[in-house]
């Protein structure tokens, strides 16, 4: 009979072989819904917490989805803590990204401009395209995890991609790059 | 932009297709259509591709974000679980002190901030910044770049590695550690830049939370007195930004300062031990 010290090391192990391995995605994401490199560490810890507690009922399936699903909680709960000393129309976020570094030179439409453009969508559409596009998660996982319908998830995914394309097709254009300077059609 | 597009019927069914078909999210049979349709029309082709390209772009960048080292340490020390110890660990933070000594380096392997991490941190630190008085802010950005952002060792620093690094200020060593509440433990012990003062930077560990005790002198006019913070007695002044709190007092020639994102009760604590402790209270600036 193994001591119950060694079975929680051991069940301890197993927690941090399955989901350590997704650590960067969740980090990733979690800059990306937050705006912020610090407050999605905090959110992260989170998650990491909440998934320990929990993994005595995590039935051995898809690891990454179930930790993402803990993700998007986390991030909904920490953003209502959040909003809540602040104005609700998210003025403050919008704030930060302001204060953001300058936009990369003309030649390079770069990660950093794609990034900027992803945060600056309004948060139920970053949100779905992240998971969608990002992670690759279907719309019956992004609808579950989320807690919206089907449909929604659609709507916000489409929706969601043509606005970054068009605020890409800006900062192109304004750089003199893509067929928008030369006046041509559309992307 | 608005074009006239869509004149064709079977366009206009295509293009609100597209966008499930890119994610593999249609029946065969709605997919077979989207294709044959895609193979005769270059305009619907050119949008999946431009939905593609997007859809490539986002990834890319997401994925090409760094994440910062020791990030998975503090995840496992803050959900219970326990730091490895490795001694590569110990070399880069002790690499990484030796360029702090000599002057203000930002490097990767310090911070493991990319450009935008690092304005992130600047945004960070001027959210903070502004809720506290003026002398609160250099403590605050030692804090979030030096201690949050940073990789630290498993173990507490080799005395002759103190030595080495603060010279004749190494007797703050077993003081800091001495006047530490409860479960704290020592993991750095450095000179360090932020918001163009030297510090005098101490990190404390205790359950993968952070305290920083960062001392710096004191300019001439500098002092505390007055300061729009709460007193708590003796000259130390308490302040909250966020989840951070501070206390900091005039002691001798410098400012001592706790940053912390533990409770009250402990950065209080340690303010007052230190506070009390002769050789803090009446620290006179040492040549080296």
């Amino acid at each position: 009979m193994i001591g119950r010290r060694r079975q929680q090391k051991r069940k301890r192990k197993d927690f941090e072989a399955v989901a350590l391995p997704h650590l960067d995605e969740l980090y990733r994401t979690a800059c990306r819904m937050l705006g912020d490199a610090s407050r999605a560490e905090d959110v992260v810890q989170e998650v990491y917490l909440r998934a320990w507690r929990s993994f005595h009922t995590f039935d051995g399936g898809n690891c990454r989805a179930w930790l993402f699903r803990i993700l998007v909680n986390a991030v909904h709960d920490y953003r209502r803590r959040l909003y809540k000393r602040m104005p609700a129309d998210d003025s403050e976020a919008v704030l930060e990204r302001q204060s953001a570094p300058a936009p990369p030179p003309p030649e390079e439409l770069t990660d950093q401009a794609v990034l900027e453009a992803v945060d600056a969508l309004p948060e139920k559409f970053r949100d779905v395209l992240l998971l969608a596009d990002v992670h690759g998660f279907s719309y019956k996982e992004i609808a579950a995890m989320t807690g919206v319908r089907l449909g929604t998830v659609m709507s916000r995914l489409s929706r969601g991609r043509r606005k970054l394309r068009e605020s890409l097709a800006e900062v192109a254009g304004s750089y003199g790059i893509g067929p928008r300077a030369r006046g041509g059609g559309v992307a | 932009m608005k074009v006239l597009e869509f004149q064709d019927p079977a366009c206009r069914r295509v293009a609100e297709l597209l966008d499930a078909y890119a994610s593999d999210e249609l029946s065969v049979e709605s997919a077979g259509e989207v294709e044959r349709h895609l193979r005769r029309c270059s305009d619907c082709s050119a949008k999946l591709a431009a939905i593609e390209r997007t859809r490539a772009a986002v990834r890319s960048a997401v994925e090409s974000q760094a994440v910062p080292p020791g990030l998975s340490d503090r995840v496992r020390a803050a959900s219970g679980g326990r730091k490895t110890s490795l001694p590569v660990r110990w070399l880069a933070a002790a690499a990484a002190a030796v360029i702090l000594i000599a002057g203000f380096a930002v490097s990767k392997r310090i911070t493991g901030a990319y450009p935008h991490q690092l304005a992130y941190q600047q945004v960070r630190i001027h959210r903070l910044a502004r809720q506290v008085p003026a002398l609160f802010g250099p403590p605050i950005a030692d804090h979030v770049h030096c201690a949050l952002y940073r990789a630290y060792p498993d173990e507490p620093p080799p005395a002759e590695l103190t030595v080495q690094e603060l010279g004749p200020d190494a007797d703050l060593r077993p003081i800091i550690e001495h006047a530490a509440p409860e479960g704290f433990a020592l993991r750095l012990a450095h000179r360090c830049r932020a918001a163009g003062r030297e510090f005098l930077h101490f990190v404390l560990v205790r359950d993968g939370r952070l305290a920083s005790v960062s001392m710096t002198l004191r300019q001439p006019g500098e002092s505390l007195a007055g300061i729009d913070s709460e007193p708590l007695g003796e000259g130390v002044f308490f302040d909250r930004a966020d989840e951070l709190r501070l206390a900091g007092f005039q002691a001798g020639d410098y400012f001592v300062f706790v940053v912390s994102d533990v409770a009250r009760e402990p950065v209080v604590e340690l303010a007052r031990n230190l506070r009390s402790h002769d050789e803090i209270a009446n620290r006179s600036r040492r040549k080296a």
